[in-house]
């Protein structure tokens, strides 16, 4: 076995010097066959002519022959793959025009094929980066025209006070809005609120710091931000005095308290760089946008045992009730959406399957700008 | 001329071993000799032989070495390498295997109770 090997490998290595040497040797091989041949049938009684005739024919194909005792060589198929490929470059190079748009259409396609999966791949292949991910919910009214749930500040409220099949319940401000770091080094930034109680709600602990405290995510509480890792990394260089320190975003000083994991995904997909407390404030959402109070976004984590179906159901007279308050015209439009988190990332996976596309820095620009539009007909239904 | 008898699958690798074994040859003598041997009903075509040939060489069960012929002309000799004449062994009792439960399932020769 090894000694097949063996020689295997050496008719490998000297393939190439051999290779035309190996033709002719094999030319006298057979030409040596067909002279034995042509005396066998001198020595039958046939004339020289006739004998060498009969034993060319005997002999059949010369090439073919050839051809299948080259076969046997192992690897001999590299040498048909090289001479195809010779044939290939050469035909590019007599077509130039043929050539480059080949390789453009190539490399473009491969290149988007990659950036789109590189998106999708740690939505729709991996498991969510949170904690026991299969009972996150995404919860709220949905409407035909807007697919993606959501609560009016109001309604949120209710649901948070009636939540009997939720273990938890926590909110995301509607989606990242753009905002400014006025420092030494100022940079345009995407601010998000959310409540102090999402990254329990998702089993997620700031790699830095700490969460933000409940005294923190009341109406005029003490001014204090959580930031991203990217941001850390790129405006602070990874700095761990980060902490307690002061920024000033878009004029108001906030006091760095939590840097978030380099691999946190908000549950929306969109990438923010700063997090505010979202201050909630009861009485202002029953004022607020004609007393329904402000969208946002409410997340919640199924109660052990509780499957989705009966999650719907009991949230069910709650959504009735609550429908009662919108227009008429409304409230056949709407419906009551509890669905695991993930699909909703799967859906909004479209949108965020573009971003890579659009030039550099305007993709996030782009996400920011859906997602507005997306509250805006939120409001404009309620 | 008589009708040449198709070889079954993996036979000629056998054979062309087994004739080697009387010594170094080349194809035309590898050819002949079977032909000789089987009276006549066994003719290997060089289609078959040289890539047969070239095949067990590169497996390393035969070597070649360029030589003088009977009538002093130069030809390629193959003779059976040590890793040959194990392989003849293993090819042989597979065949006494194959053959006796072939002709057991054609019923050629009458069970025999041991």
């Amino acid at each position: 076995m090894i000694s097949e090997w063996i020689s295997r490998f050496r008719f490998f290595l000297r393939r190439d010097l051999l290779a035309r040497r190996r033709t002719s040797e094999l030319d006298e091989e057979f030409q040596f066959h067909v002279e034995q041949a042509t005396a066998a049938n001198v020595a039958q009684g046939m004339t020289a002519e006739e004998a060498r005739r009969n034993a060319l024919i005997e002999f059949g194909g010369v090439e073919q022959a050839r051809e299948r005792c080259q076969e046997q060589e192992p690897g001999w198929w590299i040498d048909t793959l090289l001479q195809d490929v010779r044939y290939g470059l050469r035909g590019f190079r007599r077509s130039k025009a043929f050539a480059v748009s080949a390789v453009l259409t190539l490399a473009l396609a491969i290149g988007a094929t990659t950036a789109v999966f590189s998106v999708v791949d740690p939505i729709l292949f991996r498991a969510l980066p949170y904690a026991d991910a299969g009972r996150l919910v995404s919860v709220g009214f949905a409407f035909s025209s807007e697919r993606e749930e959501f609560l009016t500040g109001k309604f949120y409220l209710d649901w948070q006070a009636s939540h009997k099949p939720f273990a938890a319940m926590a909110s995301q401000g509607d989606a990242p809005h753009p905002c400014d770091l006025v420092e030494n080094h100022p940079a345009e930034l995407e601010c998000v609120t959310f409540q102090a109680g999402l990254l329990p709600l998702l089993g997620i602990s700031p790699v830095l710091g700490r969460n933000f405290l409940p005294e923190e995510d009341v109406p005029h509480g003490p001014p204090v931000v959580m930031i991203s890792y990217a941001l850390w990394q790129g405006n602070y260089g990874g700095d761990r005095q980060i902490i307690g320190k002061e920024i000033n975003i878009d004029g108001n000083l906030a006091r760095v308290v939590g840097v978030l994991p380099r691999d946190f995904h908000f549950p929306t997909l969109q990438p923010a760089d700063v997090v505010q407390p979202m201050a909630l404030d009861p009485t202002a959402q029953n004022m607020a946008n004609g007393g329904f109070g402000i969208p946002m976004l409410a997340f919640a984590r199924l109660k052990p045992g509780v499957s989705l179906a009966e999650a719907q159901a009991e949230m069910q007279p709650v959504f009735d009730r609550e429908k009662a308050w919108l227009p008429p015209p409304a409230r056949a439009l709407t419906r009551l959406s509890i669905r695991p988190l993930r699909e909703r990332e799967m859906g909004d996976a479209d949108g965020a399957g573009g971003e890579p596309l659009a030039a550099g820095p305007a993709g996030a620009d782009g996400g920011a700008a859906a997602g507005a539009g997306r509250s805006g007909g939120g409001t404009g239904s309620g | 001329m008589p009708t040449s008898t198709e070889l079954l699958q993996g036979t000629l690798d056998l054979l062309i071993l087994q004739t080697l074994t009387t010594g170094s040859m080349h194809g035309w003598g590898v050819a002949q000799r079977i032909q000789q041997m089987s009276k006549d009903v066994l003719q290997i075509g060089q289609g078959s032989l040289y890539p047969a040939l070239h095949r067990l060489e590169y497996k390393g069960w035969i070597r070649s070495d360029w030589g003088n012929s009977e009538n002093n002309r130069r030809a390629k000799f193959y003779s059976l390498t040590r890793a040959g004449k194990k392989r003849l062994e293993t090819e042989l009792e597979d065949w006494d295997r194959l053959s006796a439960a072939v002709a057991l399932v054609l019923g050629r020769i009458p069970e025999t109770s041991s």
